[in-house]
């Protein structure tokens, strides 16, 4: 009894980090594990493992090509608009903002950390077909009669960037805020323009923050289903929609898990041609130096 | 900084922010408005009212909803608060031979996939979707705020406290409680709230784990939306953005919001 | 009785080793300093004395017990660290009564007790304040008293006052000796500086790079009579002449080449020297007597150029030149406003000193 008593007080930091450990194992390697394992196995064989690809193979007929189009286009377009957007929010909050920065930060934050559901509904509000902005172009007169102006891709993509625009400012924000402001200073000293500075010592600084608010955007974007099913009516399907079908309707959950690690895959490979694509980029223009 | 005399820079920036902050709140505002609205739809200022907020206190789906998501919000909470700090204090402190690293990707792990994988997990087991499917699953995303947070506060303190307490005569217990322990608050406190929010707020892993006898939060609004547009939603809508609100403000107060941004 | 008996003390870190069979004695109930050059090891000593290091072999006595084995909030032993290490998120209050407080004693008797070590310190009106409002040297009486409360039988200082200004060291050197008188309490005093060794301590041992202890006696021991070159350049200055000993019926006597041969006195150990054997001659500069003209009654006469000429305010450092191209130094005190001879650079000058102020060093 003693002796276990002494192994156990040995041991006691393994033990503690213990529960941690086998709960991510059981509960997120696991799962991934299951997840390929379904996308691997034949369909109702019941006794032995009879592993196929077919359910990958599948994926490259055109109706799912079609859907995996649409995701990545959708993950694409939200990523791109909501760089575009964070990026000069960001600088502002890191560079400029003395006084508000915290508050503005504040702000920031506040609407994304509510569901995004109720974020979806209060744009779903505004633009369903008796909403705010209906009403109001119809009392104007410049529509004749009340109209959802929620359909396809605008609507789905304005949701998309209203719900990921904080993801994508506060990886940049982070990095820019641990920017010492005086090289900015240094810069203007040594004669550059407001231009060249932002080219050549904020935008590169800054990359590392990009990269991470891709990430953050578009892995999780590129499985999105409820916004653009929300927002966007039923015209376009996307693989989160045929994603939930096919496990929450259809029972087929052997090609559904093959599209689950399809969405883990896709994001990742866009991410990694435009790093390619940027170290070519790099590559081609070291000739400006 | 008025280091450029002028440039669109100056003037431009400034005027996308303001559209931005504008565009993120216009919706809300218009949200937060109407439920006070004595009608349906936006159609029109009918008067201010609150009978929505009275109806959805009277809706016994919303109080079952907001019951399930309290306690999966909880528990999912407590757990990863305590295997959390437990893992970190073992690892940096006592020097578990384990690494935490694993655990800083659990962010970047898509809801989607944790929501599907805990489904085919929990089938294959054969056990039924419920409370137990979605504390499972919020835990893990819980552990991927929770470790990174407390690890890094864990580092900021100076490990000649923890030997000044050894040396005035505490045990490794008591050093944990008195000294440890009390150090880590903020990153404690900062990473409940964040952990507590995330899981009222979740929609993937609840719309795919939650089974048939449990709806949470926001898989009610999400049916409700699909349904038919019920301006109790608003009102619900305004409390979980007033909750998040306070949450957010408490943390900002105490300047808990830069530990929680730096270390993304 | 709380004497210390370090016996064989080794250390490694890595393959190297910081210390090597290390022997110490420490008597019960005096004020003792370890002193050392920056990265000697001392620092580690004391850490293996607190028990937050195990030495890799060797024992540790306290009184008669062995306490080598016992873990570090067991020995009755508490340290005063150099950066204080207060405990952030508590008051003075809690920070001091901490060891109390965890031996799980309650109520009054806690209270008290920190009152009054508050009071010997100075800072009872401190007692609710948080530990961050408080200066350096506050914040060094709280970490003293915070050591003191439970009353160890043994403080550990470390670089106590490495920290804080000169002024404020000065002060604080005293109410360690006075603190330290009163309670009777064995102090262990580690630091680099040998002016707060010299003051504070009753015993004084000078550990050198190698983690060693070179020479262990008193203040008066340590300066006048240092037994090897390290100790006498480490602790205060001095001029060092290489030479032959040469033992007469009457006298001894160092020969130096190119400058002669030199009286020298005889120092307390004798048995290790040998006629005819190399060996150091050490004379501290304040011991020198500078002057243009020759003097008599001094028992060995230097004649050299000066080189260079300091001025310190209260005493004048010179270097002067001898005819083997070594520099001597010397420190004479300006005892006058308007002296009567002044020496300045390049002047041809004498030095003098006597033999009794000379010490012969092995190495």
């Amino acid at each position: 009894m003693r002796k276990l008593r002494e192994m156990l007080h040995k041991e006691l930091p393994l033990l503690m980090s213990l529960p941690a450990f086998l709960w991510e194992f059981y509960f997120l390697i696991i799962p991934i594990v299951v997840i390929a394992a379904y996308s691997l196995l034949v369909p109702g064989v019941k006794d032995g493992i009879a592993l196929t690809t077919e359910h990958y193979l599948n994926l490259f007929s055109t109706s799912y090509a079609v859907i995996i189009f649409n995701s990545s286009l959708l993950a694409l377009v939200t990523a791109v608009l909501t760089l575009i957007i964070a990026y000069p929010v960001a600088y502002y909050l890191a560079v400029r903002a003395k006084r508000f920065k915290n508050t503005l930060l504040v702000f920031l934050i506040l609407p994304s950390w509510t569901s995004f559901i109720v974020q979806v509904y209060s744009w779903f509000y505004l633009l369903q077909k008796k909403g705010l902005i209906s009403t109001v172009l119809y009392r104007i007169g410049l529509s004749g009669e009340y109209v959802s102006l929620l359909n396809g891709l605008g609507a789905s993509t304005l949701g998309m960037v209203y719900c990921y625009l904080p993801f994508m400012v506060l990886p940049i924000f982070t990095v820019l805020d641990r920017m010492d402001n005086r090289l900015l200073e240094a810069s203007a000293d040594l004669g550059a323009s407001w231009w060249q500075t932002m080219k050549h010592i904020v935008v590169p600084l800054s990359l590392s923050g990009v990269k991470i608010g891709l990430l953050l955007v578009m892995i999780p974007a590129f499985g999105e289903f409820a916004i653009p099913d929300l927002m966007g009516g039923v015209k376009r399907t996307y693989v989160g929609s045929v994603v939930m079908e096919k496990f929450m309707m259809y029972r087929s959950w052997h090609s559904g898990a093959a599209m689950v690690m399809v969405s883990i895959f896709i994001p990742l490979l866009i991410i990694a041609l435009f790093s390619i694509a940027r170290w070519w980029w790099e590559l081609s223009s070291r000739g400006d130096a | 900084m008025n280091l450029y005399r002028s440039h669109i820079g100056r003037v431009i920036t400034p005027i996308i922010v303001s559209l931005t902050y504008i565009f993120l709140y216009l919706p809300i505002v218009v949200l937060v408005v109407f439920s006070f609205n004595d009608g349906n739809f936006a159609q029109g200022w009918q008067g201010f009212s609150l009978r929505w907020y009275a109806s959805m206190i009277d809706s016994p789906e919303i109080l079952s909803a907001l019951k399930a998501s309290l306690i999966v919000a909880t528990s999912s909470t407590v757990l990863s608060l305590i295997f959390g700090t437990a893992a970190v204090v073992a690892t940096r402190w006592l020097r578990s031979r384990v690494y935490l690293s694993v655990f800083y990707a659990n962010v970047l792990i898509p809801d989607l996939v944790l929501a599907i994988g805990t489904l085919c997990l929990f089938s294959t087991l054969g056990i039924p979707l419920g409370y137990k499917s979605l504390i499972t699953g919020h835990t893990v995303v819980g552990l991927g705020f929770v470790i990174p947070m407390v690890a890094a506060r864990f580092n900021q303190i100076d490990p000649l406290l923890t030997e000044a307490s050894f040396d005035l005569g505490a045990t490794q217990w008591q050093t944990v409680w008195h000294v440890i322990v009390p150090l880590l608050m903020p990153a404690l406190i900062a990473s409940s709230l964040l952990v507590f929010t995330l899981s009222l707020d979740d929609f993937i892993i609840s719309f795919f784990c939650s089974g048939t006898q449990i709806e949470t939060l926001s898989v009610y609004v999400y049916d409700q939306i699909k349904n038919m547009i019920d301006p109790r939603i608003n009102a619900l809508s305004t409390c979980l953005l007033l909750a998040s609100s306070v949450s957010v403000m408490t943390l900002s107060y105490f300047k808990i919001l830069d530990q929680v941004v730096h270390h993304e | 009785m709380n004497s210390i008996r370090l016996e064989g003390i080794t250390k490694y870190r890595g393959d190297v080793p910081i210390l090597q069979n290390l022997n110490l004695e420490i008597k019960a109930g005096e004020f003792f300093a370890l002193l050392g050059p920056s990265g000697c090891g001392k620092t580690t000593l004391l850490r293996i004395l607190a028990g937050l290091e195990k030495a890799d072999a060797g024992t540790i006595y306290l009184g008669d017990e062995d306490i080598t084995n016992i873990p570090v909030h067991r020995r009755k032993i508490h340290t005063v660290f150099q950066q204080y290490a207060l405990f952030p998120h508590m008051t003075v209050f809690e920070n001091v009564a901490y060891s109390l407080r965890m031996s799980g004693k309650r109520g009054s008797e806690v209270s008290d007790r920190v009152y009054y070590a508050l009071r010997t310190v100075r800072l009872e009106s401190f007692a609710l304040k948080h530990v961050t409002q408080l200066s350096g040297g506050q914040q060094q009486r709280v970490a003293l008293a915070r050591a003191l409360v439970s009353e160890p039988k043994l403080l550990l200082l470390d670089e106590p006052l490495a920290a804080l200004d000169m002024n404020l060291r000065e002060q604080m050197l005293v109410e360690l000796m006075d603190l330290q008188k009163k309670l009777e309490t064995t102090f262990v005093y580690v630091t680099h500086d040998q002016f707060e060794a010299l003051t504070v301590s009753d015993t004084m041992a000078i550990m050198n790079t190698q983690g060693e202890i070179e020479q262990q006696g008193s203040p008066e021991e340590i300066y006048e009579f240092p037994t090897s070159r390290f100790v006498a350049n480490f602790v205060g200055r001095t001029n060092i002449f290489n030479g032959t000993l040469i033992i007469t019926r009457e006298t001894h006597e160092v020969e130096v080449e190119e400058l002669g041969v030199f009286a020298v006195g005889q120092t307390p150990e004798t048995s290790w020297l040998v006629s005819g054997m190399q060996l150091y001659l050490s004379i501290r500069p304040e011991k020198i007597d500078i002057s243009l003209d020759k003097k008599e009654g001094f028992s060995n006469v230097l004649v050299g150029t000066v080189v260079s000429e300091i001025y310190y305010g209260r005493s004048t450092q010179y270097k002067v030149r001898l005819a083997n191209g070594q520099d001597v130094m010397v420190f004479e005190q300006n005892e006058e406003h308007f002296p009567t001879e002044s020496v300045a650079e390049g002047d041809t000058v004498y030095l003098h000193f006597q033999k009794e102020n000379t010490v012969l060093l092995r190495y």
